[in-house]
């Protein structure tokens, strides 16, 4: 008869524990006597089970079980909670009446609704404007002053420059009406020696042409008494 | 009986937050899956991160879990699911020597030393060896009936319970099974000629 083994498969862990009914047992010896595969398959079987058996138990070796599993619960007092819930009311309430809290010269102001805030935000506001008004009036004023200055100083020397300037040109101007009056002077000096010298010449002739006049017309008397004359 | 309904209690309050039943808890299985690691990774600290990786998803679908006593089924199921994922990103890790079992691989952290270590020096070698026996014959398998080996033999689940944790029918459970057993019998064979 053919076998298929899947008695001895299936059957084959519990008949070496001895956990099979005898009827089992007795089919399954029934089979080992037959196949020769089967007793095989049982006699490995058998050295697996005692190999099983003969394993010895290594130790494990420590290591951290908890480090990537079990997260901690995060423990919290009551007290903490009760605490940080009544703060947290309490922040609420002093945002919903705008509670406000001032310390000044008086003193500590607690006030709500906001009014006094706007009244000190007013003021401090009018007393920067006035502080500002007399920084930029200071500012305004030195600005000036300096201005003025250097404006000063820079029509001093525009003055004192212009003066310099205006000096040399006249003394070139004076120098030159000087030359060209004197040129002019010789020029007017040669002409009037000149005429004179005509003058005089032309006397000369005139008075040779009334003496040969004379000579001719007069007697020799009267001739000598008018070149005595002249 | 007491001890699930134990894990109940434990499961529920570290839902609720509590450090110490998660320890607990995880203190209860940590060997169980350590050293399921230890035959399925052949290194002690690939079997380490492994069972970290396991306890880490656990603990995050905790919500999930419906309860039914059936947290250890539960766990190991989310285990062979992790186990699967990490032997085949292994595989594809150029740098890792597969199918070797060394005795580099087994070294024993030096931390472990101490706890692990027995009076009896000889009693020592002894138990390493028998461990890593066990090791090179699960090492001959694929890595799909590596875990119903280990599952049905080293674990004691049932097919059905297998069948739910590997995500596949009982008769590829049963087929993987009995070609593991296969395999393993002609290594026996070759280990017993020579």
């Amino acid at each position: 008869m053919l076998c298929d083994h899947q008695l001895i498969i299936d059957h084959i862990n519990d008949y070496i524990e001895n956990k099979v009914s005898p009827e089992l047992r007795t089919q399954i010896e029934a089979k080992l006597s037959q196949c020769t595969d089967c007793q095989a398959t049982y006699r490995q079987s058998l050295e697996l089970y005692q190999m099983s058996h003969e394993w010895q138990s290594q130790t494990v070796p420590e290591w951290h079980r908890t480090s990537y599993a079990v997260r901690p619960p995060i423990k919290r007092n009551n007290w903490l909670s009760w605490g940080s819930l009544a703060t947290s009311s309490l922040a609420i309430l002093m945002v919903v009446f705008q509670l406000e809290i001032n310390s000044g010269d008086t003193g500590i102001t607690i006030s709500f609704g906001g009014n006094q805030a706007k009244a000190q935000i007013e003021e401090m506001v009018s007393a920067q404007l006035v502080t500002y008004k007399s920084d930029q009036d200071k500012q305004f004023q030195l600005k000036l002053s300096t201005a003025l200055e250097q404006q000063n100083v820079r029509t001093n020397l525009r003055l004192a420059n212009w003066l310099e300037k205006n000096r040399d040109e006249r003394q070139q101007d004076i120098k030159f009406v000087m030359t060209g009056w004197q040129s002019q002077r010789y020029e007017d000096q040669k002409v009037v020696d000149k005429r004179f010298a005509y003058i005089a010449d032309n006397q000369i002739e005139n008075n040779q042409a009334i003496n040969q006049l004379f000579h001719s017309v007069g007697n020799e008397g009267s001739s000598n008494s008018i070149s005595n004359d002249l | 009986m007491f001890q699930i309904n134990k894990d109940e209690k434990l499961i529920e309050k570290a839902m609720g937050g509590s450090q110490r039943s998660w320890v607990n808890l995880v203190k209860r299985y940590e060997g169980l899956v350590y050293n399921y690691c230890l035959r399925m990774t052949f290194n002690s600290s690939d079997a380490m991160d492994l069972m970290q990786e396991v306890f880490l998803a656990t603990y995050r679908n905790l919500p999930s879990y419906r309860g039914q006593n059936q947290f250890k089924g539960w766990m190991m199921r989310i285990a062979a699911n992790k186990t699967t994922d990490f032997l085949r990103s292994r595989s594809r890790n150029p740098l890792h020597r597969a199918g070797e079992v060394t005795d580099e691989s087994y070294k024993i952290p030096e931390h472990q030393i101490s706890q692990s270590m027995h009076q009896d020096p000889a009693e020592d070698y002894k138990e390493k060896q028998k461990n890593k026996q066990i090791k090179k014959l699960l090492d001959k398998l694929p890595d799909e009936q590596k875990m119903v080996v280990e599952l049905k033999f080293f674990q004691h689940f049932t097919f059905d319970e297998i069948s739910h944790q590997t995500g596949t029918s009982i008769n590829t459970v049963k087929t993987r099974l009995y070609a593991a057993l296969n395999k393993l019998k002609g290594y026996s064979e070759i280990q017993n000629v020579m």
